[in-house]
């Protein structure tokens, strides 16, 4: 009887019990008691709440800017790599862009509307040749054909085609030894041919020793064999001299255009 | 009647800390540390039975404020209230810091105790909380705890202070 009253009393009688009257009520859940404790405790918490709840999402809004100081750093060096990524891509887009500048320069002073122009760009220079030959991305297909005028900016001649492959041709550049184009000088008006010296340079030569020929004059093509075009810039005379046999007068040619750094060129295709 | 008003006024303040103030600041702990830590002092200051008159309607009311009925909270609850007095008993460990730690360890324990059965209970997959996640739990309920036990002891002091008086006015 004792041990009965003692285990009666006990906590662990006490715990059971309290577990198994709250287990009924899980298993039966009295709406009709909770509801009304919930509607006067939602009613009576209501103005505690409406303090407590703003201090928290303050300093939550604290928490969470705190959070983020590592997420900032992470960002930052997101961003800092993909700043390094930008200013690669910066580079590249100027370089184009002085590229397109160059192109748009050239395309402005040429003489489009005189002669129908088909642009290429240099893939390849004979090395062999010392440099008196190039290679464009233009051939046959592009109506492309041998003995055409090569032009830069302000139609400045640069050469003319020699060979011509579907898609690409090779192009003999003035400063070739074997390259010959008619020409005149447009102060004096005094006829000659242009040609390469041994891949170094261009000469005006052939001149009569009756012709007047003055260091800086300029120096235009004379359109004579009807291909290439009249009044094509050459360059401009320097350092008039006789010829070693002493029957004509040359001139060394200075051109406005360094072949060696040709990028883009113009074909001369025909007259408009 | 004064007495059972100031109850009422402690219960309103737990639950309101609790649901608008720790629901809100750690939206990420499911479990109401507040409530734990209340049922953890009030049995290691008043004993089991003692408790039970005081921890029952705070964690009925909890439950019916937050789910709308009473649920397995409550019931988890006063096995917790058994636990820590079963334990606290052969300890002898309530006045020291060393108790605080251990009641804020076992408050925990009981937390992902209590999330583990809740979720397996309703067939929600359980994942095991991160060292992280545990760590920083510990290091919100060790202060929880302690506040929880500041406010109770006061509370009960003063309630102590109150019953002395009317015995006292009633002589």
């Amino acid at each position: 009887m004792g041990e009965r009253r003692n285990f009666l009393q006990s906590k662990f009688f006490w715990a059971l019990l309290v577990s198994a009257c709250l287990g009924v009520t899980v298993w039966w859940q009295p709406f009709f008691i909770t509801r009304p404790i919930k509607i006067i405790g939602t009613s009576v918490l209501w103005p505690v709440q409406s303090f407590f709840a703003p201090v928290a999402f303050e300093l939550q809004d604290m928490k969470v800017f705190f959070q983020s100081i590592g997420e900032y750093k992470r960002a930052n060096e997101n961003l800092q790599k993909e700043k390094l990524v930008l200013e690669t891509e910066n580079a590249r887009l100027r370089d184009m862009a002085a590229e397109n500048k160059d192109l748009r320069k050239q395309l402005e002073l040429l003489p489009r509307g005189t002669y129908d122009l088909k642009s290429a760009t240099v893939i390849g220079r004979d090395v062999s040749g010392l440099g008196n030959w190039i290679h464009i991305n233009q051939g046959s297909d592009s109506g492309i054909k041998p003995g055409m005028a090569v032009i830069v900016e302000a139609g400045v001649l640069v050469g003319r085609v020699d060979e011509v492959f579907p898609l690409t041709s090779r192009v003999e550049l003035l400063s070739r030894a074997e390259s010959i184009v008619n020409a005149v000088t447009l102060d004096t008006n005094a006829e000659g041919v242009v040609k390469g010296e041994h891949g170094l340079g261009i000469v005006y030569d052939m001149v009569l020793q009756s012709d007047q020929l003055k260091n800086g004059d300029t120096v235009v093509t004379s359109g004579l064999g009807q291909v290439i075009p009249k009044g094509l810039l050459i360059g401009t005379l320097q350092d008039v001299r006789l010829t070693d046999d002493k029957l004509f007068q040359r001139a060394t040619i200075q051109s406005p255009v360094r072949f060696d750094r040709l990028r883009n060129v113009f074909v001369i295709r025909g007259e408009k | 009647m004064k007495v059972a008003l100031y109850h009422s006024l402690l219960f309103i303040f737990l639950l309101a800390v609790q649901i608008s103030f720790l629901d809100v600041l750690f939206p990420d702990f499911l479990v109401p540390l507040i409530i734990l830590s209340a049922v953890v002092v009030w049995t290691v200051g008043l004993g089991f039975r003692q408790a039970l008159w005081y921890l029952l309607p705070l964690l009925i009311l909890y439950e019916v404020l937050v789910v709308g009925g009473i649920h397995l909270l409550s019931i988890y609850g006063v096995l917790l209230a058994y636990g820590t007095s079963f334990l606290s008993r052969r300890m002898l460990i309530e006045n020291s810091i060393l108790a605080s730690l251990f009641y804020a360890l076992g408050i925990i324990s009981s937390a992902c105790l209590y999330q583990w059965i809740t979720q397996e209970g309703f067939h929600k997959a359980w994942s095991a909380p991160s060292f992280t996640s545990i760590l920083f739990q510990i290091l919100i309920a060790i202060p929880v705890f302690l506040l929880t036990r500041k406010i109770l002891f006061a509370f009960q002091s003063r309630m102590d202070t109150l019953r002395s008086d009317r015995a006292l006015m009633i002589r």
